[in-house]
């Protein structure tokens, strides 16, 4: 008897605990990161998750970002689905924080706030010529392909032979790889918007130059990506020779692992011999930075370099230093691809201009007082793969359940969506919810299957929010 | 108290091989697949052993018989995420000669705590030599698990 009465104690302790007031936290931003903090703050099982994105579309990178021809890495999403479709989760796409809400309307809405909304902006040359016809920035040309709704009507025209790529590191490389990559082999069985598609099928590049500012040993790409150029039918990959030469045998073998197979396999490609007669090149060009692009009303035709040299030539953080030396590469297509830094939300954020973040400690945004937070690029940079911001996304997560259960001032009593829902309607925002985009993937899937893709994508916000809301049957 | 929690947790694991071994013995006269015992380490306190079949993979094994890592082999064993990546013990891997590919050595130079002796889940097959081995999930994901 006495042991029932203690269980009966015990569990409606327990039960109490269970039931005291529910935990808010809004999430901005759907990507990987708002995704894997979202499912790391579920452990509390008091928490409940809003998700905002300013697209009507969830997964940010993942659908915007990787290639079409990496395919298996979207298998994720199955994973972030989960996630999405938990009952103690909301998604709210096609909600802008900052325009259509407030940060700090959210901030009295919600126990927390985190900020994931990735790196939006690409950082720019700052030299002339960057606004002339068919120079872009890089994320542009893959929002092109990828279907982000504001780049589908991006004016790319691939009637040229020479294109030029500004960067040297994963991103430059896709790019570089879409150019050069036969279309019925690698392209057109992918989910590649159709328009991206069809233009590349009636491409005439021929030549993509990678120019990096230092040499072959500070590389930003990986190697697993630059196999890949090399791997492409009928395309050459050209390095020269002469810039290997401060990389010394003795040299190579003291750097870590990563860097010493891919410098390996640089020096490798540079020392292939190449007899066949290509159709296409991949040309690695050290040592340059972009002064001037040159051009007139037609576009684009040359760009401008100066030669620099390495205070270090063999260290991995090696500073690049201006000769007098210029080259001039003939192109039509210029495209940007020197990284990605975060925007601002609101004009209480505290920016980190030189490094393209939000200021933060560990995610804390310790600036704007308590409870509000930030992970995934929008905290790091952009620079990682998705198992990077995974795990940092978790670390930052961990610190916000940590602080919701020290901090007396993260656990009052909020109401969460109850409160901007009614903002948002009151402004006519269409509001896509994680079923409305299971509906559009249903049938982005079969419109995909018909054409012989995994999935087609509707390009325009319109159609997938038109989508999103067409009744079932 | 967690640890409690923990040691309970090892000792359903192990009755739970038991139980799979005694099946397995009666399985194995009809010509079933051979059973492969693995360890892994995912702290000094918790240790899951169980009982794989021959040709699974340690990523496919670790989610069949719930040894509990969150995401692992999110790309569906495409080797394209690395998130089942696993530090193999070093007499298993040399005896052995579990080696990478020069492929997997690429996606592993992409991640943490990346060692010698690390592979992709995906990519080791279970043989029945490797009965027993201990695996070793990299230190930045000991504490994912719920």
């Amino acid at each position: 008897m006495r042991y029932i009465l203690k269980r009966f104690i015990a569990s409606n302790l327990v039960c109490s605990r269970r039931h005291s007031h529910r935990l808010h936290v809004a999430v901005v931003g759907s990507g990987p990161s708002g995704f894997y903090t979202t499912q790391y703050l579920l452990k509390n099982p008091n928490v409940k998750v809003d998700i905002y994105e300013k697209y009507p579309v969830p997964f940010g990178l993942i659908r915007f970002g990787v290639a079409p021809d990496h395919q298996d890495v979207k298998n994720v999403i199955k994973s972030l689905t989960v996630t999405g479709a938990n009952e103690r989760v909301s998604f709210y796409g096609n909600v802008s924080i900052g325009n259509d809400v407030s940060l700090s309307q959210l901030r009295d809405a919600y126990n927390a706030v985190v900020l994931c909304y990735g790196s939006a902006r690409d950082r720019r040359l700052n030299i002339e010529g960057e606004n002339l016809s068919n120079v872009f920035a890089a994320r542009r040309f893959v929002g092109w392909y990828n279907g982000v709704p504001q780049d589908v009507d991006l004016p790319v025209n691939l009637n040229v032979e020479n294109v030029v790529i500004v960067g040297q590191g994963n991103v430059a490389l896709d790019c570089a790889r879409i150019l050069l990559s036969p279309i019925e082999e690698r392209l057109q069985k992918t989910d590649i918007t159709n328009h991206a598609l069809n233009a590349l099928r009636n491409s005439k590049v021929k030549r993509v130059f990678l120019v990096g500012r230092r040499g072959l040993a500070q590389v930003a790409f990986t190697l697993k990506e630059f196999r890949l150029i090399t791997k492409i039918n009928d395309c050459r990959t050209i390095i020269t020779v002469e810039d290997c030469k401060d990389l010394t045998p003795e040299l190579i073998q003291n750097l870590e692992r990563p860097r010493r197979r891919l410098t390996e396999f640089l020096i490798q490609t540079a020392n292939d011999t190449h007899s066949n007669q290509y159709k296409k090149e991949c040309i690695l060009k050290f040592l340059r930075s972009p002064l001037k692009i040159n051009g007139n009303e037609n576009g684009v035709h040359s760009v401008l370099f100066g030669v620099n040299k390495l205070d270090n030539p063999q260290d991995e953080k090696a500073k690049a230093i201006l000769t007098n030396e210029i080259e001039q590469i003939s192109c039509g297509l210029v495209l940007k691809s020197i990284g990605y830094e975060t925007i601002s939300i609101d004009p209480s954020l505290p920016m980190d201009e030189r490094r393209g973040v939000i200021r933060n400690e560990n995610g804390r945004i310790t600036e704007c007082g308590k409870g509000l937070y930030c992970a995934g690029w929008a905290a790091t940079g952009a620079i990682g793969v998705i198992l990077n911001t995974m795990s940092s996304s978790f670390e930052v997560a961990k610190i916000i359940l940590e602080d919701i259960e020290h901090e007396q001032q993260l656990q009052r009593i909020c109401r969460g969506s109850e409160v901007i829902l009614p903002v948002l309607k009151a402004k006519n925002v269409e509001i896509v919810e994680f079923s409305d985009w299971q509906r559009v993937d249903e049938l982005e899937k079969s419109m995909g299957m018909k054409a012989g893709k995994p999935r087609e994508k509707f390009v325009k916000e319109k159609d997938i929010i038109e989508a999103a809301k067409r009744k079932v049957g | 108290m967690a640890n409690l929690i923990r040691v309970s947790k090892l000792l359903t694991h192990s009755r739970g091989a038991l139980v799979r071994q005694l099946n397995s013995s009666t399985q194995m006269r009809n010509g079933d697949k051979v059973k492969v015992r693995v360890t892994y380490v995912k702290s000094l306190q918790d240790k899951v052993t169980v009982e794989a079949e021959e040709g699974e993979s340690l990523m496919e094994a670790a989610n069949k018989y719930n040894v509990g890592i969150e995401h692992f082999g999110a790309c569906g064993g495409k080797m394209d995420c690395a998130t089942c990546h696993l530090i193999l013990h070093k007499e298993y891997f040399e005896k052995l000669k579990l080696f990478p590919s020069e492929e997997e050595l690429d996606l592993l130079d992409r991640t943490f705590d990346v060692e010698n002796t690390s592979r992709i889940g995906c990519q080791v097959k279970l043989t029945k030599e490797m009965d027993g081995i201990e695996v070793f999930v990299p230190k930045n994901r000991n504490d994912w698990s719920p």
